[in-house]
């Protein structure tokens, strides 16, 4: 498959399109890890990162590639793994800090919120995440889930939404949002 | 429109991404000095994260269930037990490599080691160290004037009395007694054809045993064209794969001369040489034709 082939096929949010991405350049990408005294998990987990980086980048329509796509990915597991590395080394002398209350109180947020994520039907949750992570139009997430129209896709997304705020909004009260 | 209805809206453009640079920033300034839309941008920030890592878990998984060939090696490289195995051996073969490519004396020792591991090998299993088919023609000359159904005798005995053949892969050609004025060829026949070099060869008296010369051939990097004898077996260091070679023996009382020959030329095999030598050519007529006679005699 070539390059402008995957970009146009990952721009529409084919999924297919990513698994060859990833199978193709696994080993070239988790050796950047590997070589640079990573484990397997770690390389692993570099270069999925990567991978979604490059996704979210190509469905938003704003990534022009002056190089190939491998290049692209390459230099991105390169930097994360950089970083990685960095955050690695500054926290190897630090002891780790206790919890504070305020971090307890947004883990029990999130969890709360994931639970709602998770009781949403299959189709709201779609709907949600390629909108809010994929950043997919409309009529691509029309397309995607096999709607009549983009004008469904909007009002679907538009119920789901509300479902999900009225959903998070009866486990919290809005005061225990705030600090 | 209420207040709320309108941060929503606000909010939402926000997330969406439709709320670009300078309104951004005024937005985002917005957010810091209002508690109520500060309110509801938090819970809201809350939940598009939320669904965003739902999202990345979700690919996750996707790709984890993608089978990538990973290997052997690569699977043991990030075990933090065989990465010191690893380099622990690696160390260790150049070490001995080194030690033994800078000391002459260890290296021939470690070599006649597993030359002797091998002749064990070979003479317990009945198989033999040469794996290559042989260009390894052995000539083995004796002046024995015996009757040639005395040494069918001979033969017999020493095969009843359980001597165990050594299976080689050598073409061996034997000459139980050669009689001076016997050509090979014609010895079964019984005419006696004398040969020009008969009366030298009977000058020299014969030995009634004959010795098996085993034969070794080294490709060594180091020596070329080299040999060494050791308890009747002869080490050659070299190519001599490219013509076929043999071995002359001459019996003279207690004692065996040996010669080599090799694509066309002779060389003397001293029994002492027990270190590695190189193979000195004769250069002497007279001895290069009798040994000609001699070898050919026996084709």
């Amino acid at each position: 498959m070539k390059d402008h082939e995957i970009l146009e096929r990952v721009s529409r949010g084919d999924e297919a399109a990513l698994d060859y991405l990833y199978k193709k350049y696994y080993k070239m990408m988790t050796r950047i890890v590997l070589n640079n005294s990573g484990t397997e998990d770690e390389a692993k987990d570099v270069f999925q990162d990567a991978l979604l980086v490059f996704w979210q980048k190509a469905i938003s329509g704003n990534l022009v590639l002056t190089s190939k796509i491998s290049t692209f990915i390459y230099s991105i597991c390169l930097n994360l793994w950089r970083k990685e590395l960095d955050r690695k080394s500054r926290h190897s002398g630090e002891m780790i800090e206790e919890a504070t209350y305020q971090d307890i109180e947004r883990q029990e947020k999130i969890k709360i919120v994931n639970d709602c994520i998770n009781q949403l039907g299959d189709a709201c949750r779609k709907i949600l995440t390629y909108h809010y992570f994929d950043g997919l139009s409309m009529q691509d997430i029309a397309e995607k889930l096999n709607f009549a129209n983009t004008d469904t896709a909007k009002t679907k997304k538009y119920k789901c939404k509300k479902k999900l705020d009225l959903m998070i909004k009866r486990n919290y009260t809005s005061s225990d949002f705030l600090d | 429109m209420s207040i709320r209805s309108n941060y929503n809206e606000q909010i939402e453009a926000y997330f969406n991404g439709e709320m670009q640079g300078a309104d951004r920033l005024v937005f985002e300034g917005r957010v810091e000095s209002d508690p109520m839309l500060k309110e509801e941008f938090v819970r809201q920030q809350e939940i598009v994260e939320s669904l965003r890592a739902h999202r990345v878990a979700e690919l996750k998984t996707r790709l984890n269930n993608i089978s990538v060939e990973t290997t052997l090696i690569g699977t043991l490289m990030q075990s933090a037990a065989f990465k010191p195995v690893v380099y622990a051996v690696t160390g260790l073969a150049v070490s001995v490599g080194a030690y033994l490519y800078l000391d002459t004396d260890a290296a021939i020792e470690y070599h006649l080691q597993g030359l002797e591991s091998k002749n064990q090998y070979a003479l317990e299993t009945g198989l033999t160290v040469h794996t290559a088919p042989s260009l390894n023609y052995r000539y083995m000359h004796s002046e024995n004037i015996l009757p040639v159904a005395e040494e069918r005798e001979i033969a017999k005995e020493e095969l009843s009395k359980g001597d165990v053949p050594v299976v080689t892969q050598e073409i061996r050609f034997e000459v139980p007694e050669v009689d001076a004025g016997y050509q090979q060829d014609e010895f079964e026949a019984g005419p006696v054809v004398a040969l020009e070099s008969a009366k030298r060869i009977e000058e020299v008296p014969s030995v009634s045993k004959i010795d098996r010369v085993n034969i070794q051939t080294i490709n060594s990097r180091r020596y070329d064209f080299h040999y060494r004898m050791e308890e009747n077996r002869l080490y050659l260091y070299g190519k001599f794969n490219e013509s076929p070679y043999e071995i002359i023996e001459i019996n003279t009382p207690g004692a065996k001369k040996l010669f080599f020959y090799y694509d066309g030329d002779f060389f003397t095999l001293n029994k002492e040489a027990t270190e590695i030598t190189p193979l000195s050519k004769i250069e002497n007529r007279k001895l290069i034709n009798e040994l000609d006679v001699i070898k050919s005699s026996n084709l």
